[in-house]
């Protein structure tokens, strides 16, 4: 370890008088952005994290010292324990199927088929509606008298429409199948691009070797796209287990029907911007997410460099 | 050599845009200082020639004082008659003080206003919902104004209680009003044999009446293609109905009590008209809101605020309606007014100014707003000033303010509301009893409140 380090700090003492300069320079031009990163996030960060161990009314500027009581209620509270609950389950069904359906769209736009730009387009706009449209547009379809229903209906599989919006087993689902449909255009385009670059010689060259599509996809595209899966299923755990707006639009804010639909992000702003000035716990909250979602990342790239496929 | 030639015209280039940008924001604040103090020596040479003029005028020349004066004004967004209504309120107080308004539009003011207040950037005088009035007077934010100095007995009292505080301190003065009034589509009620004077006066007879009215529904346009009447599952609707008979809400340290004796009798009585199967909400029905339901002819009841009536004439004019007094329940009457005031910020530097916009906002500019925002004003002068009377539906809301119930409840009314949302849909479904219900929402909206505290 030491010898290593020795290693390094001769290294640097080895650069010449010029490098050194550049390295200056360097600084200098990353200084103002690593200055506002500082400001408005790090800042802001390690005000929460302050936050959370007070009771604060941040109209009259007190604080008061708690220790850990803001964790120790959260962690007792049986509604955080739901709400934890939703999310975590939201995020557990809609990741592995967004990556699994956009890396299977991606492979199939990639091949060459009739009319793929148009289907490129067709299937890239649901990523440019806005979530908190698309949630209104959703809530249509799955209403009591909504297209869904009267599919069903038609279909004669039910009598009489089912309350999907209502009903506190179908609520949350029905965010899912929003969420869902919405983000695939994103990570499939994602991955989409991440293809454009797979020269079609290594394809070739399997096909001598006599591999057939399934081989392909499984011994060459999938290794190829795992830094892009790395990064889709990250940024896919951050953006589920933030879900705000959906559950918010979807349940005018109460989390409802029955706490269905109550997510941390939900609670967070609730408590944050309720009427009872309870920064403090809302900041506790975002703490614990913000764990979680770390853990949970951490977690998904371990397995996922794990498996060798090289 | 050539590599750090390179690095200082860049560097150069940067700091010549930082420059650039600072010149150009110094610029444009230079611009507006000056067109302000060009304003301002406009109105002062107004203001100097004046009292050569009329040196009685008094009152006109201490509203002169404020030339080049400006007032922020925290407002939230409304329709476009709501938006050139106050607009013209301004124009004619700009008129008359000299003084400028800035207005700042809030999407939300609830989360906006508290960052505000937070940051010390909040407007001198800003709108206060009655419902959030008790919050905001637990933080010391507001102004105390004098009752006699407001003319505070020009408005009808149950609006001003709902801005004084315990002690009898009032900290914001109501600048209109709405009440719930109870619509029926004549059309549909008279296709199907009724007329208007058939609708009962009771809730109690409705239970009876509903049924009826929706098996001839029924009969004439299908099964559940049109619903006898509509209601919400929200407090700020339904308040009044469960606080009846000195039963309440919420106790003396505002935690949740609606599975207390008299609540849940009340509640149970809601239960009966549901289960009728002609008291639906507009989700159930599958549209947004009630002025929705009634609008495409969905429903022949509904109770709602005078905020539909120009919606309904306006984009429903085929629909054939008659407003008529809200039903009573255990032999009262009664109704909820939603009403908002304006409120001065305490941190305020214009002070005297934001009390003069309020007292013209909510004196003579009142029947400026009102009328042209479809409101009704929160003081009884300004209404026969207006002939509110004139005009059937907004003289039944007028009469509705006797007897109706602000829509407030003290500082932990909106978890409590978000708690009864929540678990209402179980209780109709039949998930839960009523009982178990509102046990959950206790539950519920106590562990927030404990929480919180």
């Amino acid at each position: 370890m030491s010898d290593s380090l020795n290693q390094i700090t001769q290294k640097r003492y080895r650069y010449s008088k010029k490098a050194k300069k550049e390295h200056k320079q360097a600084y200098l031009f990353v200084a103002p952005a690593v200055f506002v990163s500082a400001v408005f996030i790090g800042l802001a960060v390690l005000f929460v994290i302050y936050l959370s161990f007070h009771k604060v009314n941040l109209f009259k500027h007190t604080y008061s010292f708690l220790g850990l009581d803001n964790y120790a209620r959260a962690i007792k509270d049986t509604t955080t324990r739901v709400a934890f609950k939703n999310t975590l389950t939201f995020s557990a069904i809609v990741v592995p199927t967004q990556t699994f359906l956009a890396l299977v769209l991606a492979s199939l736009l990639n091949s060459k088929i009739k009319g793929k730009m148009i289907f490129r387009a067709i299937y890239f706009l649901p990523t440019l509606t806005s979530s908190s449209a698309l949630t209104l547009i959703f809530m249509f379809m799955f209403s009591v008298t909504g297209p869904i229903n009267g599919f069903l209906i038609k279909m004669g599989w039910i009598d009489v429409g089912i309350n999907f919006l209502e009903n506190p087993a179908f609520a949350l689902k029905v965010i899912m199948a929003m969420n869902i449909w919405s983000t695939i255009p994103f990570y499939m385009t994602l991955y989409l691009a991440s293809l454009q670059d797979l020269p079609d010689s290594i394809y070739e060259s399997a096909e001598i070797d006599g591999a057939g599509p399934v081989r392909k996809f499984f011994s060459i595209t999938l290794p190829y796209l795992k830094p892009m899966t790395t990064y889709v299923l990250i940024t896919g755990i951050i953006g589920t287990l933030q879900m705000f707006d959906q559950a918010y639009i979807f349940s005018n804010g109460s989390g409802g029907p029955a706490n269905s639909t109550l997510t941390v992000s939900l609670m967070v702003y609730r408590y944050a911007f309720g009427t009872q000035n309870a920064m403090g716990f809302a900041a506790t909250l975002a703490v614990m997410l913000a764990v979680v979602i770390l853990l949970l990342s951490i977690l998904s790239n371990k397995l996922n460099k794990s498996d060798s496929w090289y | 050599m050539m590599k750090k030639i390179l690095v200082l015209a860049l560097a150069a280039i940067f700091a010549f845009s930082l420059a650039a940008c600072a010149k150009e924001g110094k610029e444009t604040s230079n611009e507006t200082k000056t067109e302000e103090t060009s304003k301002g020596e406009d109105t002062s040479k107004v203001e100097t020639e004046e009292p050569a003029q009329d040196t009685a005028k008094t009152e006109e020349t201490t509203g002169a004082d404020y030339a080049g004066k400006t007032l922020n004004v925290g407002v939230w967004g409304g329709n476009d008659a709501e938006v050139a209504a106050l607009n013209q309120v301004i124009k004619d107080f700009e008129a008359k003080t000299g003084a400028k308004i800035e207005l700042k539009t809030y999407t939300d003011i609830n989360t906006q206003l508290q960052a505000d207040f937070i940051a010390g950037t909040a407007p001198d005088v800003f709108y206060v919902d009655a419902n959030v009035f008790p919050f905001y007077a637990t933080l010391d934010v507001m102004l105390e104004l004098d009752p006699v100095e407001m003319n505070a007995d020009a408005y009808y009292s149950n609006l001003l209680n709902a801005f004084t505080t315990e002690d009898g301190k009032i900290y914001a003065i109501p600048k209109d009003m709405s009440t719930l009034a109870m619509y029926v589509n004549t059309g549909i009620l008279e296709e199907v044999g009724y007329t208007i004077e058939d609708i009962p006066t009771s809730l109690e007879e409705m239970v009876t009446f509903l049924p009826e009215l929706q098996a001839k529904l029924d009969a004439k346009y299908g099964p559940q293609q049109v619903t006898a009447m509509t209601y919400n599952q929200d407090l700020a609707r339904n308040l009044h109905l469960l606080e009846r008979n000195g039963a309440s809400i919420t106790d003396a340290d505002e935690m949740a009590t609606l599975s207390s004796e008299g609540v849940l009798k009340n509640f149970n009585f809601i239960m009966e008209l549901i289960k009728t199967n002609a008291y639906k909400t507009p989700a159930e029905i599958g549209l947004g809101w009630n002025g929705e339901v009634f609008g495409t002819g969905k429903c022949v009841i509904m109770e709602e605020g005078n905020w539909v009536y120009g919606n309904l004439v306006q984009n429903y004019p085929d629909i054939k309606f008659e407003v008529l007094d809200m039903p009573s329940y255990l032999g009262e009457k009664s109704s909820m007014t939603y009403t908002v005031g304006y409120a001065i910020s305490a941190a305020s530097k214009e002070q005297d100014l934001a009390k003069e916009w309020i007292k013209y906002a909510t004196g003579d500019g009142m029947v400026t707003w009102c009328s042209g925002a479809g409101t009704l004003p929160s003081r009884d002068d300004v209404a026969k000033k207006m002939n509110v009377e004139a005009d059937p539906v907004w003289a039944t809301h007028l009469a509705q303010v006797e007897y109706a119930m602000p829509w407030q409840k003290g500082t932990t009314i909106s978890i409590i509301n978000s708690a009864y949302q929540n678990y209402f849909p179980s209780i109709v479904s039949g998930e839960l009893t009523p009982e178990e219900g509102l046990k959950q929402v206790d539950q519920l909206a106590n562990d927030e409140i404990a929480n919180s505290r």
